[in-house]
């Protein structure tokens, strides 16, 4: 099949027509046309991909790495200059991962469509954000395909919807040995993940990483010395953690 | 990241700041693009003689760092030259990107210090890291906007089609048509969409095929009389040619513009193109 997309126009459409057209988003598609009341909204692309693959339709945020390793894999080939279009992800949330997108992003108000099947701003964050844009473009930043399981680090970004901000809606996250680290850090301190103060604990960590960045450049530093970094500031956190507990 | 005044616990030189004297840090970057790459030359201007000796026995680099802002590409180039040469492919780059120059550490320097350093500094030494900035630049900034749509149908004006007789053997051109028809025997069409599969070879791959085409759509369309050339204008491909060429100011149909040439133009200097994509796959440049 020619991977769909929609046109700007109908993009537009759909976004100043968020608010009033919410009743409408749900497990269907048939509404789509009619709302474009006549406008040619569909395009075909150049790009000839493999049919859809069956996403794992559920609300649970613990279906994401499977669903962003078919996604990826499915769309493997496209540039990321493809993968910034919006009309190529506002088309597949509308019409080709409908019950999908239902499921795991219901749309309870305008915004949740402007987040969630639209792109919200034109900032890098909003490709993290669009419900199927947000899987590929984590299995591209976390693919490694010289590691066993070359989808370990995906994995690990989905377990927490604090790492996912932190390196994908950050600009700290563009730095792939930074994410690198932090994935691999996280995997070999899962408990960490358990901690009821995970998302401060990951706030800190990044924070530090980015006072690091303010003397060296993280890109240039090798994944050793970010590792080593990070150890320091993971036993100063828990240290301080510790501390602050016995004086309560 | 554009680069503000920030502090460091040493004398940088940056030519906003006074930590270094002369504060004189050039960096200047020329982008040139075609429809594969962005071709970024960049250059540094550092007099300093610290940091000069420092690249130059190899313990601190120029750095180019590119950050596209609206997506997550974010690289550091390094080179022991002044002058860097960098490509990237026009597919990783879309709206405003920025671009710094640096002079790094690229291994650690026990007791550093800069000739110039502000007098405050006295006669402190620092312990430099590898990865420390010992010296930053204003950011340069480019638009990154490629003149095509990257998910519509390319207007194209060539088929590469599978033969149905031929198992190996010559590519044959079908000039008769709306397009123009490259058909490949079975088996080198089977190789071509093997390796169309990867985006960094479909570029080189494509140039094989199409640079021989247009070549004989060229020769073509010169040998085409003057009474017949309306009749043939019918043909997309032909038309399509024409026209573009008319546009970049070149008239195909004169005699003494070499073909090779023309299709050059036509095709933006495929062999540049083609070059710099095997370069980039297996690069060869020093590496610092």
């Amino acid at each position: 099949m020619k991977l769909p997309f929609f046109s700007r126009t109908f993009v537009e459409k759909l976004r100043t027509g968020a608010d009033s057209n919410q009743s409408n988003y749900g497990p269907k598609t048939h509404w789509i046309a009619d709302f474009a009341g006549g406008l040619s909204y569909l395009h075909d692309s150049a790009q000839i991909v493999d049919p859809p693959p069956a996403l794992k339709i559920t609300a649970e945020a613990s279906a994401d790495p499977e669903n962003s390793r078919k996604i990826f894999q499915w769309l493997r080939n496209i540039t990321p200059a493809i993968a910034m279009e919006e009309r190529l992800w506002a088309c597949l949330s509308h019409t080709v991962f409908p019950e999908y997108m239902h499921a795991r992003w219901p749309v309870k108000d305008g915004d949740a469509i402007q987040r969630r099947y639209l792109f919200e701003g034109k900032s890098f964050a909003s490709l993290s954000r669009n419900g199927i844009a947000r899987l590929w473009w984590a299995g591209y930043l976390t693919f490694d395909e010289s590691r066993a399981n070359p989808f370990e680090l995906t994995d690990t970004l989905f377990l927490r919807q604090d790492i996912q901000v932190s390196l994908l809606e950050r600009s700290i996250g563009k730095c792939r040995n930074v994410r690198t680290c932090v994935l691999d850090f996280l995997r070999a301190n899962s408990d960490w993940l358990s901690d009821e103060k995970f998302g401060r604990r990951i706030q800190l960590l990044l924070k530090e990483l980015n006072l690091l960045g303010g003397v060296s450049l993280l890109d240039s530093l090798p994944p050793a010395a970010i590792h080593d970094h990070m150890r320091k500031v993971a036993k100063s956190l828990i240290a301080s953690a510790t501390t602050q507990s016995n004086q309560i | 990241m554009i680069i503000h005044d920030r502090s460091f616990p040493y004398p940088v030189l940056a030519p906003f700041r006074d930590d270094v004297s002369p504060n004189a840090f050039g960096f200047e970057i020329v982008v040139t693009s075609d429809a594969d790459n962005y071709y970024i030359e960049a250059r540094f201007n550092c007099s300093n003689p610290t940091l000069e000796q420092l690249v130059g026995r190899g313990a601190a680099v120029y750095a180019v760092q590119l950050e596209c802002k609206r997506n997550y590409f974010r690289t550091l180039f390094l080179s022991k030259e002044s002058i860097q040469r960098i490509v990237v492919r026009a597919s990783d780059l879309v709206g405003r990107v920025e671009a710094n120059g640096f002079i790094l550490a690229c291994e650690g320097v026990g007791a550093y210090a800069i000739e110039g350093a502000h007098s405050d500094y006295g006669d402190a030494t620092f312990a430099i890291q590898s990865g420390d900035v010992l010296a930053l630049s204003t950011t340069q900034r480019f638009d990154a906007y490629i003149d095509y749509d990257p998910l519509k149908q390319i207007s194209s004006i060539l088929t590469i089609r599978k033969s149905e007789s031929t198992d190996e053997g010559e590519m044959q051109l079908d000039t008769n048509d709306d397009r123009l028809i490259a058909t490949l025997s079975q088996r080198d069409y089977e190789r071509y969409t093997d390796l169309k599969g990867d985006p960094m070879l479909r570029p080189l791959l494509a140039n094989e095929i199409v640079v021989p085409a247009l070549l004989e759509a060229v020769h073509e369309i010169r040998s085409v009389s003057d009474e017949d050339l309306d009749g043939e204008m019918s043909k997309r491909w032909f038309r399509s040619i024409v026209k573009k060429l008319e546009s970049d100011g070149i008239d195909v149909r004169r005699p003494d513009l070499p073909a090779l040439l023309i299709v050059q133009k036509l095709l933006k200097l495929p062999l540049r193109r083609t070059l710099e994509g095997l370069i980039q796959m297996n690069p060869t440049d020093e590496k610092v």
